[in-house]
């Protein structure tokens, strides 16, 4: 029995050195890469004469959908925040989500609204519609209520709310979020400059939590005190600076956050709209609008834009933030497995051949292969086929390495945009990426981990999402 | 393998020294670089405001000028921000003729497309019809959107009635690749507005069917020239569809006489996306004899053509809201519906419609 224990693990320490260096090596290559990109974006950022001299007319009009259930603190101030942006030609689309609060009453209260026939055209196959308002005060307002009991999740809600967009292109923006008021402009420099056909693109998101705001422009951007919310803050630079610019160059972004997205709305009505049965529906999205694009042979892009920033509220509870990041987890297995053809295909292109088994290999596939190395290592302790030296150099160099990319996302971040410029907020943030990977990442793994117990026994929904309302937190907007 | 690792672990931990480094030194770094920026600057304004025309342009100018292509173009937007203009300041003598006029060639002609961006600013304010015709075009084809969006700024600043046909060849080949480069070529081209129209019908004469006449009609739709509307009429019975839904909103833009006509005709084409767009323009033309057309249209199959029949009903005033009530539910419900919802609309979303 010894023997083959002793025999697994001689097996298996090189094939995770090999999976742990080759996995390593590509992340390094994505910072190099994401490094150029952050750079680009932050020079087209401050070189505003070819974007913000434009026209009105050279931005596409958007409509933006705000799905709410149960969002009775937040709804006023993120629709408010909608209306105010700074941007030519929009329309607010808020879909009550057959709420139980009073989400309704409070909308119609501040916006006055009025009733309107149900004169959509209907595109997607949606659960049915009570009302639809236009409001008195803010003309580009429509609110449309579902059906009392008909409460079926994001998509859903989405999908009523693109049936009655009027414009060529759709903006997703959760209830719970707040978008800089030039964000949406920002946001269209890919419309601007691509000379393909942008099919979608997406805006950074940062932590919302401990930052005040005034009509949607932070007054003064602060690292939340909270434990658990500020150690999100530089796991957010991380995700949205190193990870989604990278893959800008690489052609294969393959998510673009629901929280603060753009899309072609031809693309998302050809893509059947967001996905019903999908609990990361944003995820499943744009898998599909990558797949639909490179069956139907059509030039595309779908990039993501560093500088238009929406602020969003994070979980501090661990029980929260543990079944986001489960629920997280279980939607990239779901997606997985309904594209796995995907995988390695060439017919997908960059999508296929690189991006999708990174997200197989090196995202989905990451937590288990993790605590599998760990448990070889402390095999390999206990049965003296590893030393001391060698097992604790291994964990040096990969919590060194994961400090390092987080580190090296906050330089990227202090370089280029500079969110946060008081030195104690900046000092706070450094010291936040550097004890990021110690606890707070094996937390994550684990809730990762139970995401694939839960997608096998095929439980789980959303989970609850406690809303404080932006007022406690932004403190006077 | 542990060497190995340990050799690793020694890189790592020097990158991330190494980058704490510069985590602490860049808030220093960024405050002296801003100090430095706002003492020119001051220096700047305070020998602008004390500038006087017909003098010696002043020393810090001059030696901002000489610096680079950037600062140079810092400089001037300053001298404008005091107050002066240009001109006041004999630019000629000031930078024609320098090294600075030197390094602005160079710029537009540089690899790095932020430095020919800035080539194309400084046009704007130094350039000479009779001398940098030839730079500037260059310029506005620049494959970087970036830089030729700036060129087409320019144009459109310096309005040479010369460069009427560099920007209609802008649009020949399918027209500029992206949304912003388009409308800023119309828009540059509906500011040489007199130049245009002539060089404008004969390109459309010679290029029924071709890939550019998309652009060519958006462009011929922020002039009003009667003279283009033979031209368009063709266009409403071209066999391609985006050509007809460009020329239907080309007429209704233009709106010059004839246009109702056009339009009306255009209001039985067999595809739904013209017939929309006829609607919509007979609407922003308040076209009071089309009401007997926009009436019918309630009954059309398309959705989108009875929503823009009944707001163009709306737009038309009494004759049009009696149209609009007179819909008989009983008759075809689908035209009661759209006229019921259009009539319920408050007049804040009725312009929000129109926009």
């Amino acid at each position: 029995m010894t023997d083959l224990l002793v025999r697994a693990v001689e097996l298996s320490n090189p094939l995770l050195l090999w999976y742990f260096g080759f996995l390593n090596l590509f992340y390094g290559v994505l910072f190099g890469l994401s490094v150029f990109e952050t750079w680009k974006h932050w020079v087209l950022s401050s070189r505003l004469h070819a974007t913000e001299r434009l026209p009105d007319e050279a931005f596409p009009p958007v409509s933006v959908i705000v799905p709410a259930y149960n969002e009775e603190p937040v709804i006023v101030t993120a629709v408010e925040a909608l209306l105010d942006l700074d941007y030519p030609r929009h329309q607010v689309v808020a879909v009550n989500d057959a709420s139980t609060d009073g989400t309704l009453e409070t909308l119609k209260e501040r916006f006055d609204l009025y009733q309107v026939p149900p004169a959509f055209p209907a595109v997607l196959d949606t659960a049915p519609v009570r009302d639809y308002y236009r409001s008195r005060t803010d003309p580009n307002l429509l609110v449309i209520d579902k059906m009392e009991g008909e409460h079926a999740g994001k998509a859903g809600a989405m999908n009523v709310g693109l049936n009655a967009c009027r414009y060529p292109y759709c903006v997703t923006v959760d209830a719970d979020t707040v978008v800089e008021p030039t964000a949406l402009r920002r946001m269209a420099r890919a419309f601007l400059l691509s000379e393909k056909r942008v099919v979608g693109t997406g805006g950074s998101i940062r932590v919302a939590n401990g930052v005040r705001f005034d009509r949607g422009t932070p007054v003064d951007a602060s690292v939340p005190n909270d434990l658990l919310a500020g150690l999100q803050v530089p796991e957010y630079f991380r995700a949205f600076l190193f990870g989604r610019l990278g893959w800008n160059r690489l052609g294969g972004n393959l998510l673009i956050s629901g929280a603060f997205g753009l899309y072609e709305k031809q693309m998302l009505v050809e893509s059947g709209g967001f996905k019903e049965d999908s609990i990361t529906e944003d995820l499943e999205l744009t898998v599909s609008m990558h797949r639909h694009m490179r069956e139907s042979g059509e030039s595309y892009d779908l990039p993501f834009v560093p500088d238009p920033v929406a602020w969003t509220q994070v979980p501090d509870s661990v029980s929260v933030l543990g079944n986001q990041r489960e629920r997280w987890h279980r939607g990239l297995l779901a997606s997985v497995f309904r594209h796995l053809r995907m995988f390695g295909n060439p017919r997908y292109g960059l999508a296929g051949l690189v991006a999708f088994p990174y997200y197989v290999l090196g995202e989905m596939m990451a937590p288990v292969l993790e605590v599998v190395g760990i448990g070889v290592i402390a095999a390999g302790l206990w049965l003296d086929v590893l030393s001391v030296d060698y097992a604790l150099l291994f964990f040096g160099l990969a919590y060194g390495y994961q400090m390092l990319l987080t580190v090296a996302s906050v330089v990227l971040e202090q370089l280029t945009f500079r969110v946060y410029q008081d030195v104690r907020q900046y000092l706070k943030l450094i010291l936040l990426a550097v004890i990021e990977p110690f606890g707070y990442r094996q937390l994550t793994t684990w809730w990762r981990l139970k995401a694939f117990g839960t997608f096998l026994r095929d439980v789980g929904g959303w989970g609850e999402m406690v809303r404080t309302g932006f007022e406690e937190t932004a403190g006077g907007e | 393998m542990a060497d190995l690792l340990r050799t690793l672990l020694l890189v790592e931990a020097g990158i991330l020294a190494l980058l704490f480094l510069v985590l602490l030194a860049w808030p220093v770094v960024v405050r002296v670089v801003e100090a430095r920026r706002a003492r020119q600057r001051r220096d700047l304004l305070a020998a602008v405001w004390n500038h006087r025309p017909g003098d010696a342009p002043g020393e810090v100018l001059g030696a901002l000028a000489d610096t680079s292509p950037k600062a140079l173009l810092w400089a001037l937007e300053a001298v404008e921000e005091g107050g002066l203009e240009p001109e006041d300041l004999d630019l000629d003598r000031l930078i024609r003729g320098t090294p600075a006029f030197g390094r602005l060639e160079r710029a537009a002609r540089s690899v790095f497309w932020w430095r020919r961006q800035t080539a194309a600013q400084l046009l704007a304010r130094l350039g000479r019809p009779e001398s940098d015709r030839s730079l500037l075009v260059s310029l506005l084809r620049d494959p970087h959107p970036a830089v030729s969006s700036a060129a087409l700024l320019t144009a459109r600043e310096l309005g040479w009635p010369g460069l009427v046909e560099p920007l209609l060849d802008l649009a020949s080949g399918g027209g500029p690749a992206t949304r912003g480069k388009e409308t800023l070529l119309r828009e540059t081209l509906s500011a040489l507005d007199a130049d245009v129209a002539p060089a404008l019908r004969s390109r459309l004469r010679a290029t029924v069917g071709q890939p550019e006449e998309l652009t060519l009609l958006r462009i011929a739709g922020q002039l009003a020239d009667e003279e283009l509307l033979p031209y368009l009429r063709e266009r409403l019975r071209h066999g391609g569809l985006e050509v007809r839904v460009q020329a239907v909103k080309t007429v209704g833009e233009a709106g010059m006489a004839g246009a109702t006509d056009a339009l009306r005709s255009a209001l039985q084409d067999p595809a739904w996306q013209v017939r929309t767009q006829a609607a919509r323009a007979l609407g922003e033309l308040e076209a009071e004899d089309a009401a007997g057309d926009l009436q019918r249209s309630l009954s059309d199959p398309s959705w989108w053509v009875r929503l823009r029949a009944a707001l163009a009903l709306r737009r038309l005033g009494e004759p049009g809201h009696e149209l609009l009530q007179s819909t008989d539910p009983g008759e075809d419900q689908y035209a009661a519906d759209m006229a019921r919802y259009v009539l319920g609309l408050e007049d804040a979303a009725l312009r929000e419609y129109a926009r």
